[in-house]
C-alpha cells in the first residue's frame, strides 16, 4: 500500500487530458482541485465500505443494563459485536421487529449475556444491545473504519495498490458524468462497470480465490 | 518466463502505434503498472509465503501488507481447511473462549481458518501454548516498475496481453472511436485472466461483459460489435 493520492490524482489528470502535475491544477476549469479529491475520497470510502476489504477493532466498556453504546467516531459498518462478560458470545445482528416478536420483553428484563445487535433504530454514530447486560462488560466491536483523507499531500491509500485503479474509474464515473464541457457519458458508463467489477472482484479476493 | 526490463516493454509498447506515442514515459509506466496490479489481482500470478508464530490462546492473526492475500494455511505444517466465520459463529458459537487445551470435542491443534479481512484472519481452536508456526501461502504484492532497468518475469503470451490492456489504458483519455476500437484488448485481458482463474467465470460481471448469461447481451451476428464497444458507443 503505497499509492498516493498524488499519484492517483495525476493519473486522473492523464486520463482527463489535464496536464500532469500531481494533481495540483486543473486548468481546464471543468473540475477543481478540491472536487476531485472529495470524489476519490468519496470512491475509497464507498469501496471499503461495500467491500469490508479492510476492518478496524475498538473495545468499548458497556455498563450495567446500557443498551445503547457509541461506536468509534471512524466506523462506517460494522463487521462483528462481541461480548465479553462472564461469558463471550458474538451478537447476532438483528432489528427491533425481530427482538420484539421473539422475546417481547427484551427492553424490561436484563440479561446475563446480550444476543444481538441492532443498528436500525439506534441513532446514528451509535449501536443498541439486547437484551441489556446485568452486569458491565466489554464490546469487541470489528468495523470498517473510514479510510485516511486525501488532501493532495501524498497521503497514501488504504486500500491496497491492487484496487487503487478501481478508485481511480470511480472517481472518473463521478468526473465524466458531471453537467458540462467534460461530460462523456459512454466513458461514465464504462468506468461504473469497472468500479462495480472491481467492488467484486475485492469480495471475491476475500475469500482467498485463485 | 523471462525477464523483461521497463526500457524494453515500453519499446514494445511504443511499437503499437505508427506515429510519434500519444503518451509520456510517465504516462506509459502508469498505465504498465495497472495492466500489472490488475493482472495480479485477477489471477493472482505473484506469490509469496510469511510465517507467523502462534501466541497463547490467541485466535485472531494480522497478515503482512505485503501478502495481497491468503490462499493456504498450514499449522506446524498440517493444513488448516478454511471456513467463515458465520459458519463459526453458527456451528459452535463458544468457539472464541475454546483453546487446544480445552479438552472435550475441542481438537488439540488448530484446525480452521477463517478470513475476515484481506489482512486479519481467525483460526479454531486458538494454540494454548503457542509457539507454533502459521505457515500462510498467498498472493503477492504486485511487482510494478519504476526505473527503466526494473524487470517483470513474465512469461511471452502474458506480456503480449498486459501490453494491449496498457494500450487500452492510454487511449482512455481519447474517447469515442478511438478508445472504443481498443476495447478488445480489454476483452483479451479478461479472458487471458479467465483462463488462469476458472473463478472470474463466475462473477456476475464477467459474465455480463461476455455476454455469457443472455442472449440479448450477446454480440449482435450482422455488426459483430461486441457488447464493450456497445457501451462505450452508448448502444448498450
Amino acid at each position: 500500500m503505497a499509492t498516493t493520492d498524488q499519484a492517483l490524482m495525476q493519473q486522473l489528470q492523464y486520463s482527463l487530458l489535464e496536464p500532469p502535475n500531481g494533481g495540483q491544477t486543473w486548468p481546464s476549469g471543468v473540475w477543481t482541485r478540491d472536487e476531485v479529491l472529495n470524489i476519490a475520497n468519496q470512491r475509497q470510502n464507498t469501496l471499503l465500505h461495500d467491500t469490508m476489504l479492510l476492518v478496524g477493532a475498538a473495545n468499548v466498556a458497556v455498563l450495567a443494563s446500557a443498551s445503547r453504546i457509541d461506536l468509534p467516531t471512524d466506523c462506517i459498518r460494522l463487521v462483528t459485536v462481541v461480548w465479553r462478560g462472564s461469558v463471550v458470545r458474538e451478537l447476532l445482528r438483528s432489528d427491533s421487529f425481530e427482538a420484539d416478536h421473539m422475546i417481547s420483553t427484551w427492553e424490561d428484563t436484563d440479561t446475563v449475556a446480550p444476543l444481538v445487535y441492532m443498528e436500525e433504530e439506534a441513532p446514528l454514530g451509535q449501536v443498541q444491545i439486547g437484551p441489556a447486560p446485568i452486569g458491565a462488560g466489554t464490546l469487541d466491536l470489528l468495523y470498517v473504519p473510514l479510510g485516511t483523507v486525501l488532501n493532495g499531500n501524498g497521503e497514501i491509500l488504504v486500500v491496497p495498490d491492487e484496487l487503487m485503479p478501481v478508485v481511480k474509474y470511480g472517481a472518473l464515473v463521478d468526473l465524466l458524468q458531471k453537467d458540462g464541457r467534460g461530460q462523456d457519458l459512454g466513458r461514465a458508463q464504462y468506468c461504473e462497470h469497472r468500479f462495480n467489477m472491481g467492488v467484486e472482484i475485492a469480495k471475491l479476493i476475500l475469500e482467498g480465490w485463485a | 518466463m523471462a525477464d523483461y526490463t521497463w526500457s524494453t516493454i515500453r519499446q514494445r509498447l511504443q511499437e503499437r502505434v505508427e506515429s510519434k506515442p500519444f503518451w509520456d514515459a510517465t504516462e506509459a509506466r502508469d498505465a504498465f503498472n495497472e495492466a500489472l496490479l490488475t493482472w495480479n489481482l485477477l489471477t493472482g500470478m505473484w506469490k509469496r509465503r510469511i510465517t507467523l508464530p502462534t501466541v497463547a490462546n490467541q485466535y485472531e492473526y494480522a497478515l503482512s501488507a505485503t501478502m495481497l492475500y491468503r490462499m493456504r494455511i498450514t499449522y506446524n505444517n498440517l493444513p488448516l481447511t478454511p471456513s467463515g466465520r458465520e459458519d463459526l459463529n453458527n456451528g459452535r458459537h463458544t468457539w472464541r473462549s475454546e483453546t487446544t487445551a480445552s479438552g472435550g470435542d475441542v481438537p488439540t491443534r488448530p484446525v480452521l481458518w477463517a478470513p475476515v479481512s484481506l489482512q486479519l484472519i481467525y483460526i479454531w481452536p486458538a494454540d494454548a501454548v503457542g509457539g507454533g508456526t502459521l505457515t500462510v501461502d498467498g498472493v503477492s504484492a504486485t511487482p510494478v516498475v519504476v526505473e527503466d532497468g526494473d524487470t517483470v518475469d513474465i512469461g511471452e503470451e502474458d506480456l503480449t496481453t498486459l501490453l494491449g490492456y496498457s494500450l487500452h489504458v492510454l487511449t482512455f483519455k481519447k474517447g469515442g472511436p478511438a478508445f472504443a476500437a481498443t476495447m478488445p484488448y480489454f476483452t483479451f485481458f479478461l479472458e487471458g485472466a479467465a483462463d488462469l482463474n476458472d473463478l472470474i467465470k463466475t462473477s456476475q460481471f464477467y459474465r455480463r461483459y461476455m455476454g455469457l448469461d443472455r442472449r440479448d447481451q450477446k454480440p449482435f451476428r450482422d455488426t459483430g460489435v461486441p457488447l464493450l464497444q456497445q457501451i462505450i458507443r452508448g448502444q448498450g
